[in-house]
């Protein structure tokens, strides 16, 4: 107790306009010197944090490629096309033709040589045949300069292989 | 602007040369110059009528070239204050006219300025700002107090911006959005690289290294030779070597905004961002383009 009261002492001369100092006065007048202690601080508060704008259970990279593909895709019809559980997905060996927008580029008539799935960069590689010259393209499914596929024919025999490879010319004969 | 004394000591040379003139040649105007007067148009310049001659003591001082105030003249820096954000990885992002390009997820997180540094009191202009959300348990009470003195809740990172003059300043707790940057403008992009560990003299430097064959033995990655002969007798202080590499602070300068998100608080930009998944990323208006 006394070693508190020593540590406390904040030894001042009489001031009487201080009406502050006079209100924390605990002690009693002694010598002519008013024996002051300090003011107990109150703990400033912390404001809390708002939430934040992303939700907090799906990875951001998630969550923006589903709003990507809402905007590229809102009714949903490239997602159902290339989706493996979908009824009406495109498997190898299929037919499709694609049709892209503007006139500088003409539809591309192939057969489904493999499909790469990868979210946003999902891609089909067509394989044609034109005036016996071989072309393959690949074709990027969300991308906004396709505009449409069209299902020519479906497979005489289900592929065995998810990629078609084997169509391609034998480089050895 | 040269110093009133040298005016009034110095008067101007062209009236000395007007007068010494008419003493030379006939003073009498020719017919000529009556009938169509060339007008002699000679400025002396008037000391205004305040002027004095200053004493040495209150000459105005030039500004030093290596002072503060010319330094901060002579930077190039940006006109508004930057962000903080955290990069979140890359995605694909397919344009109106079919150009796929290639997008940092940068997320930007309650971002609000916490402090402003001028050039009266700091010497130069700066806005320092928060991100993130952080437990207090884990901040240090300076830096709470830092903070909630002007009302701020904790944050996770802190870092200053500097801007070129007072008009990129804000007021202390203004909440910085995703808006704050348009669709198109260029940004630079700083960040803590990727740390590639301690790393050869091929990776590093780019050196060639040696053959792979033709006699070559155990040595097919290393630097070869690392000097002279006797002079200098040592290998020189700076010889690219091997060792630690990354993990060092980069900026990539002229990064195109892409695409901005203001619901979630997220930018898209072009390329890629110095840093790992989940690092700090500033940006900032690019000081190489125009103001946007």
């Amino acid at each position: 107790m006394r070693l508190s009261l020593f540590n406390r002492l904040q030894l001042r001369p009489t001031a009487p306009a201080l009406s502050m100092l006079r209100s924390s006065i605990s002690l009693v007048q002694n010598a002519g010197y008013k024996i002051y202690s300090k003011p107990k601080k109150v703990a400033r508060k912390i404001p809390v944090s708002p939430p934040s704008l992303l939700p907090a259970n799906t990875h951001p990279i998630i969550y923006i490629t589903d709003q990507l593909k809402k905007d590229l895709d809102p009714t949903g019809w490239r997602r159902k096309l290339f989706e493996r559980s979908s009824d009406i997905c495109v498997k190898p060996g299929d037919v499709i033709r694609v049709l892209f927008r503007g006139e500088s580029r003409d539809a591309f008539t192939g057969t489904i040589m493999g499909i790469k799935r990868a979210g946003l960069d999902t891609s089909v590689r067509l394989r044609s045949e034109v005036a016996q010259v071989g072309i393959e393209l690949s074709v990027k499914v969300y991308s906004t300069s396709v505009e449409n596929f069209e299902f020519i024919s479906r497979a005489t025999k289900r592929a065995r292989r998810a990629k078609l490879y084997y169509l391609r010319p034998d480089e050895r004969k | 602007m040269r110093p009133i004394s040298a005016l009034l000591r110095r008067p101007a040379l062209s009236s000395i040369v007007f007068s010494s003139r008419r003493c030379l040649f006939s003073t009498t105007v020719s017919a000529r110059e009556e009938a169509m007067p060339i007008s002699r148009s000679i400025t002396v310049m008037q000391p205004p009528p305040d002027a004095r001659i200053l004493s040495r003591a209150e000459r105005p001082l030039p500004v030093l070239f290596n002072s503060q105030e010319a330094a901060l003249s002579r930077k190039q820096l940006a006109g508004r204050t930057g962000v903080l954000a955290i990069k979140k990885g890359m995605q694909a992002y397919y344009e109106e006219n079919g150009t796929r390009v290639p997008v940092t997820v940068l997320v930007v997180d309650r971002v609000q300025v916490t402090h402003v540094k001028t050039s009266t009191k700091e010497g130069y202009f700066a806005v320092q700002v928060g991100a993130g959300a952080r437990n207090p348990r884990n901040m240090t009470k300076a830096v709470i107090g830092h903070l909630t003195k002007n009302a701020i809740p904790p944050k996770a990172k802190i870092a200053e911006f500097r801007v070129r003059d007072e008009s990129g300043l804000l007021p202390v707790g203004t909440p910085i959005t995703v808006d704050f940057f348009k669709e198109g403008q260029y940004v630079d992009a700083r960040g803590i690289g990727k740390g590639k560990g301690y790393s050869g003299v091929m990776k590093r430097f780019g050196f060639s290294g040696l053959p792979a064959s033709h006699g070559v033995s155990a040595s097919h990655r290393s630097a070869g030779s690392t000097g002279q002969s006797q002079d200098p007798g040592r290998v020189l202080k700076g010889k690219k070597m091997s060792g630690r590499m990354g993990g060092e602070h980069v900026t990539t300068q002229n990064v195109k905004v892409v695409k901005v998100m203001p619901e979630i608080g997220v930018i898209l930009v072009k390329g890629p961002v110095p840093g790992p998944k989940e690092g700090w990323v500033s940006i900032q208006d690019a000081i190489k383009k125009e103001d946007p």
